[in-house]
């Protein structure tokens, strides 16, 4: 287990885009192992333009990323899964042409054979849901289970650091319930770094220790989750007030 | 290109020199150049010398078209065309034909059999002519189970309803007639068909390599009978891609190839191919075309071109035009000469004469077309022989 | 009936060897999603290795072999060259596919600049026909079918059972996501056009033995008979490929046994717009059409 002080995922004046100019800018603050970190903002801001910077799918401008300690900001994309590092991108988050076992096994593609099938079952232990659907092939599955598939994904290679991209987008309130409350909180609890894009600010906020608010892809306001519950302030910092 | 030097008659070369036909232009041009210079070493046509000048018609109507108009505006002292193959025949005839301009084209298309064009003239035998030979063929080498196979292209496609005719016309058995896509992958179910009709001989053209990849699979099915193909089974890549098929002594021993023919060991031809050899300026290797019956007859073309003008005693295409039968079909009292120089010298003594020319005879009909005899060639010890000549009554019964 | 198993037997001659190279093409274009139209010409240039191997007195099938293997690497070598530069630089996909036309032009023009506008035919015996269950088959084309099968089985099993099939099935559809798996992109890419050369190779030789001779555009002109094979399975689908092809095969031979030969293409793409009319994507393709391309 790691020290839970020791500071997991950084970034460090990070800039980045699509080729063109800077779609955020000039973005620092870090997530400790056992911690949950929010960014929130409007459509658009830049949120999963920066967890894409992170995983390589755009471009760093400038800036340093450190993942328990080293720098990952040279490292190619398909490498970073073994530096610890998880991602369930906002959209296209599992195979749809793949069953959900292959899912969950591509997902363990950077383990060994055994290891992989052994996590296969551990995952499955973690997202009970998923084991009667193990034989299904993923473009059938609804928008809650594809979910739980994406996550039980991810957790596949037992990451030190998540990036979750709105994991409750589209979700029933319940199955956002068991989302944050139950599986990020988990995660927190078993020692990872999360870092939680989300839509629902204060449901985020709930599970979250820091938070981030992004406008114009640049940080607004990085605070303490439990100074910030006000829904009224939130939204002026939205609105950029 | 148009060198018409002041008093000389230009003869245009109008072929394709690019795109897939590209040999047309130098195999005209194989007929025209040996011509032009007996003529001018005879004197010229009524003190003007005969310029050959190649145009390329790149083989399309649409390029044809725009450079025979080209043509027609910029050579006041045009007298003839050779030209128009089957490849733009139909488009740009017409217009030579509206600018009084006689032409001599080798088209085999079956359109022009009955060519109401007064400017339109043809001395080889349209395709159709081809396909009735191949059927009298198969009757003079006593061949009674014929099956037909041709190619479902367009040059395939001129000599194939004549041959099928020709078949039932000289009570021969048609056991099969089959008409294939060509460039198949396998033609096995049309080959296992073929060969349960049982024919003793199969008529065919097609291109190279549906030959060769339906003569293979024939074979495997066991002996590949008699075959009467026509001059495409004489070109090189067809007979190479045959030959890897089935191997040369399989081909060898069945094709009959039935091509027009002319005797080509006239004083006429003999004197074509001294020209022919000393031509290697404007066309290079210029003996490859020595027995190539498409360069003969081009050679024969502007012979009679220069002719008609000594007998109309004017090198107006529209006047001696008139005169290009008289000059070729026999007729009473007629003098017959073989060559230019031969024909110079009776006209101007006033006699009438008959050109017998490199191809042979010159029958105009009154749709302008002469059309030659045809012959069986096979392939022995590296050539092309004569094995037997259809006479032309053998040729007339199959149609 | 006779006529009929033989009508099939020829079919599942003509469907061996158009279903290789539909693989092939199909596999490629699942991984890469680049719609490659120089196929053909790599699998003319496969057969003219094959050629000049087997006239120095190699055996055809060491000839298919060595000949696909090479195919392997050209085909990688295209990729690495041209269609991998124009992908990074964020090319359309119409605009890959003109890119791959031209390169197909060049290679087929190139080629035909060294071998001349005529014909090649393979040193092979067809061997003696064997009548299976009415089928008259030679040794050669059993042998072909064989080794169909055992491609086929083992591109089916690579893609189902293995990791790296998983991978490709994977990159197919997601390759940012399979990228964050752990999956070395470029390499399974270049993995795709190897596997896919490599029978572009095989099937060229089982093509030129088939059609006894071949020339410099050949393979290009039977490429269409191949893409046809693969559409109509659906595109990105190796058993689609496959039932493709012995529809395409069985189509033919049937129309030529019981119609009229001359409408073979035509049964053949009548089918072809049939079932896509149906089944726009194609029998078997999960594949989405908004997928961009990998290089
Ligand atoms: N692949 C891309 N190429 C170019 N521009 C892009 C790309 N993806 C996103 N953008 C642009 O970058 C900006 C930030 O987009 P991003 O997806 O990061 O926003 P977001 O904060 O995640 O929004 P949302 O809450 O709607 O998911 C937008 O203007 C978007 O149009
Ligand atoms: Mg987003």
């Amino acid at each position: 287990m790691r020290s839970t002080s020791a500071p997991s995922l950084v970034l460090d004046r990070v800039s980045a885009g699509y080729g063109g100019a800077a779609v955020i800018e000039d973005v620092s603050f870090s997530v400790r192992s056992g911690e949950v970190a929010c960014v929130v903002g409007p459509n658009g801001a830049g949120k999963s333009t920066l967890l894409r910077a992170i995983t390589r799918d755009a471009v760093l401008i400038s800036g340093r990323i450190l993942l328990a300690g080293e720098d990952i900001s040279e490292t190619a994309g398909n490498d970073l899964v073994r530096r610890g590092l998880a991602w369930v991108p906002q959209l296209d988050d599992v195979f749809p042409i793949l069953t959900v076992r292959e899912n969950l096994e591509l997902g363990g593609y950077s383990l060994d054979r055994r290891r992989m099938r052994a996590r296969v079952e551990e995952v499955v232990a973690i997202f009970p849901l998923l084991s009667r659907l193990l034989g299904r092939v993923a473009g059938q599955l609804s928008g809650g289970e594809r979910k739980l598939l994406a996550i039980g994904r991810a957790l596949m290679p037992g990451p030190s650091a998540v990036l979750l991209d709105e994991p409750t987008a589209g979700l029933s309130p319940e199955m956002t319930q068991l989302v944050l409350n139950t599986h990020v909180e988990e995660l927190r609890q078993s020692g990872v770094a999360v870092l939680l894009v989300e839509q629902r600010a204060l449901e985020a906020i709930a599970v979250s220790s820091e938070v981030h608010v992004m406008v114009d892809g640049r940080l607004r306001v990085s605070k303490q989750a439990r100074l910030l519950t006000d829904g009224e302030e939130l939204a002026r910092l939205f609105l950029g007030e | 290109m148009a060198h018409s030097g002041s008093g000389s008659l230009v003869v245009a070369i109008f072929h394709a020199y690019s795109g897939p036909n590209a040999a047309f232009g130098p195999e005209a041009a194989a007929g025209c150049f040996p011509a032009e210079k007996l003529i001018n070493a005879a004197g010229g046509v009524l003190g003007h010398k005969i310029v050959c000048d190649p145009t390329d018609s790149k083989g399309d109507p649409a390029d044809a078209v725009p450079a025979a108009n080209r043509l027609i505006a910029s050579t006041s002292s045009l007298v003839g065309v050779l030209g128009g193959g089957s490849d733009t025949a139909t488009a740009v005839v017409p217009l030579f034909a509206q600018a009084n301009i006689p032409v001599f084209s080798t088209t085999g298309q079956a359109s022009f059999d009955h060519s109401t064009s007064p400017y339109f003239w043809r001395i080889l035998s349209p395709d159709p002519a081809q396909g009735g030979a191949m059927a009298a063929a198969a009757k003079k080498l006593g061949l009674t189970r014929v099956a037909t196979v041709f190619g479902n292209d367009s040059s395939a496609q001129g000599s194939a309803p004549a041959a099928i005719a020709g078949v039932t016309k000289l009570h021969l058995h048609l056991v099969t007639n089959q008409t294939i896509a060509i460039g198949q992958l396998s033609y096995r179910s049309e080959v296992q068909k073929l060969a349960s009709a049982k024919p003793q001989v199969i008529i065919s053209e097609a291109d190279p390599q549906t030959s060769a990849t339906y003569l293979s699979e024939l074979r495997q099915l066991g002996t590949i009978p008699d075959l009467i193909t026509d001059p495409v089974s004489q070109e090189p890549g067809w007979r190479k891609a045959v030959i890897g098929a089935i191997g040369a002594s399989n081909l060898n021993a069945r094709d009959y190839a039935v091509v027009a023919y002319a005797p080509l060991t006239t004083l006429a031809y003999r004197t074509y191919t001294a020209a022919l050899k000393t031509i290697g300026k404007q066309v290079s290797q210029p003996m490859q075309w020595n027995s190539d019956l498409y360069s003969v007859a081009d050679y024969d073309s502007v012979v009679v071109m220069a002719l008609a003008m000594d007998m109309a005693h004017s090198t107006s295409p529209k006047v001696y035009n008139t005169f290009i039968p008289k000059v070729t079909n026999p007729s009473a009292g007629a003098v017959v000469v073989h060559t230019y120089a031969a024909g110079k010298v009776a006209l101007a003594k006033g006699k009438r004469i008959q050109y017998v020319g490199a191809a042979g005879a010159i029958i105009f009909d009154r749709w302008h077309n002469a059309g030659q005899g045809f012959a069986i060639e096979r392939y022995k010890n590296g050539n092309w022989a004569v094995s037997s000549v259809l006479s032309s009554a053998e040729i007339k019964a199959a149609f | 009936m006779g006529v009929l198993m033989s009508a099939i037997g020829f079919g599942i001659v003509t469907a061996s060897i158009l279903a290789v190279s539909s693989v092939g093409f199909t596999l490629q274009f699942s991984v890469t999603n680049v719609f490659n139209l120089s196929f053909g010409s790599v699998m003319t240039g496969t057969g003219f290795i094959a050629y000049a191997l087997n006239t120095s007195g190699v055996s055809i099938w060491a000839s298919m072999a060595i000949g696909a293997l090479c195919g392997g690497v050209i085909s990688v070598a295209l990729n690495w060259l041209i269609f991998g530069r124009f992908i990074r630089h964020g090319i359309s996909r119409f605009g890959m596919v003109i890119v791959t036309i031209a390169t197909g032009l060049i290679c087929d023009n190139t080629i035909q600049a060294f071998v001349g506008p005529t014909f090649y035919a393979y040193n092979a015996q067809p061997g003696k026909a064997f009548n299976l269950a009415g089928m008259l088959l030679t040794g050669q084309e059993l042998i072909i079918i064989v080794i169909a099968a055992v491609m086929m089985t083992a591109t089916h099993v690579g893609l189902k059972s293995t990791r790296l099939g998983a991978a490709m099935r994977g990159l197919s559809v997601n390759a940012s996501l399979a990228r964050a798996c752990g999956v070395p992109t470029r390499r399974v890419v270049a993995v795709a056009w190897f596997a896919s050369g490599v029978m572009a190779g095989i099937g060229s030789v089982a093509l030129f033995l088939d059609t006894s001779t071949f020339a410099a555009t050949t393979g290009s002109q039977f490429l269409i008979m191949v893409i046809a094979a693969a559409v109509l399975g659906g595109v990105g689908s190796a058993e689609g490929a496959v039932v493709g092809a012995l529809v395409v095969g069985l189509a033919t031979e049937i129309t030529a046994a019981y119609w009229n030969p001359e409408l073979k293409d035509v049964v053949a793409f009548v089918v072809l717009i049939l079932v896509l009319l149906v089944r726009p994507q194609g029998m078997f393709s999960q594949l989405s059409s908004e997928r961009t391309a990998v290089g």
